[in-house]
C-alpha cells in the first residue's frame, strides 16, 4: 500500500542511507515502514560518550505534517526525558514542521543530549542535579552509559 | 576515381537516424570533401523533417545549487509530483510564500489545513506570495514556469 507518509518515508530512508548523519543510525522494521528503529550514539567529549541508546519512532498517515511518536528505549537519565522514555522536545511537538525528515529528529535529539532545556523539565531529579550538581549528574549519565551496553539483545 | 565522388543525390547520413538531404557545393572535385569538412563545412543541408525536444523547470531556487530542488514537505523533485498527483506540471504547480519559500501546491495546502498557518522553513506567517517576491532570477514571470526549447537548427544550418 502505498501513501504519501510511506512515500515520504522511503525517501527517508534513502536520504539516510546516501547522505547518513554522524552518530545516528535508523531503519523501518522488516514488516512496517511506519516503525522505526533507531540508535544516537553519545557525543564524544561528553559524559554521553560510547553510550548507544536505542529509540522506537512511530509514524501515522498524517506524516510528515504530524511528528512522529518518539521513545527511548533505553533506559535514560536527563531533564527532558521521561523516565518512559518519552522526550521533551519543542520540534516533536508544537515546534514540528514538515521539512523535517528522520535525519532531522534524530540529530536533533542527539544534540538535545549534551544541551538540555532546563525550562521544560520531564525528570525532575536529573534536572536538579543538572543545575545544581553538575559532578554527581555526570557521575549518573556516565553510569546510564555503561548500562546502555548491557541491554544489547 | 568517379566511385569517390559523391553524387548530390547520395545522402550523407543513412536514412532513419537523420532524414535531412545533403547537397555538395561549389566543389570542382570530390578528393577536397575531408578537407572542406575540417575547415568550414561547405555543405547545404535541407531540413526535411525534425522533431522538437523541450525541457521545461520550474523557476524556482537560486540556480546555484548543486541539487535537485525538492520540495521540503514531500521531498520529490519540484518537476515530480506530490502525493496524489498523476501528471507533473500543472496539475502539480509550485506556490510561494511572501517570505519567498516555495512548495508544491497540494503540500503546503496539506499542512496548512493540519496546522498553524505558517511555513515550514522559515515558520513566519503564510501568505500565498508569487515567484516576483522571491525569484531573484529574471524572467520567472507569473507561476514560474519556464519552457527551454533546444535548438536543434545549430548543427545542421550552414553556409
Amino acid at each position: 500500500m502505498s501513501t504519501s507518509a510511506r512515500r515520504r518515508l522511503l525517501r527517508d530512508f534513502k536520504r539516510l542511507q546516501n547522505d547518513p548523519p554522524s552518530g545516528v543510525t535508523g531503519a523501518p522494521m522488516d514488516t512496517n515502514i511506519m516503525v522505526w528503529q533507531a540508535v544516537i550514539f553519545g557525543p564524544d567529549d561528553t559524559p554521553w560518550e560510547g553510550g548507544t541508546f536505542k529509540l522506537v519512532l512511530e509514524f501515522t498517515e498524517d506524516y510528515p505534517n504530524k511528528a512522529p511518536q518518539v521513545r527511548f528505549l533505553t533506559k535514560m537519565f536527563h531533564p527532558n526525558i521521561y523516565n518512559d522514555g518519552q522526550i521533551c522536545l519543542d520540534i516533536l511537538q508544537n515546534q514540528w514542521s514538515p521539512i523535517y525528515d528522520i535525519s532531522a529528529i534524530l540529530t536533533s535529539i542527539q544534540s538535545l543530549l549534551c544541551d538540555p532545556n532546563p525550562a521544560s523539565p520531564a525528570n525532575s531529579e536529573a534536572s536538579r542535579l543538572y543545575n545544581e550538581n553538575r559532578r554527581e549528574y555526570n557521575r549518573r549519565v556516565r553510569e546510564i552509559v555503561e548500562q546502555s551496553w548491557q541491554d544489547e539483545s | 576515381m568517379s566511385s569517390r565522388k559523391r553524387s548530390s543525390e547520395t545522402p550523407l547520413v543513412s536514412a532513419g537516424k537523420a532524414d535531412m538531404e545533403v547537397v555538395e557545393e561549389g566543389q570542382q572535385d570530390g578528393s577536397s570533401f575531408n578537407v572542406a569538412v575540417k575547415s568550414r563545412p561547405r555543405l547545404r543541408v535541407r531540413i526535411r523533417r525534425y522533431h522538437g525536444v523541450a525541457k521545461w523547470t520550474w523557476n524556482v531556487g537560486r540556480g546555484d545549487e548543486e541539487e535537485e530542488e525538492v520540495c521540503g514537505i514531500c521531498q520529490s523533485a519540484f518537476e515530480g509530483t506530490p502525493p496524489g498527483v498523476k501528471y507533473p506540471g500543472d496539475e502539480a504547480p509550485v506556490v510561494f510564500g511572501v517570505c519567498g519559500h516555495a512548495f508544491h501546491l497540494q503540500c503546503v495546502a496539506t499542512w496548512l489545513n493540519s496546522s498553524r498557518q505558517t511555513c515550514p522553513i522559515c515558520r513566519a506567517d503564510w501568505e500565498y506570495g508569487n515567484s516576483e517576491q522571491s525569484n531573484n532570477r529574471s524572467g520567472g514571470g507569473g507561476g514560474g514556469n519556464q519552457l527551454t526549447g533546444s535548438s536543434t537548427n545549430d548543427s545542421t544550418s550552414t553556409n
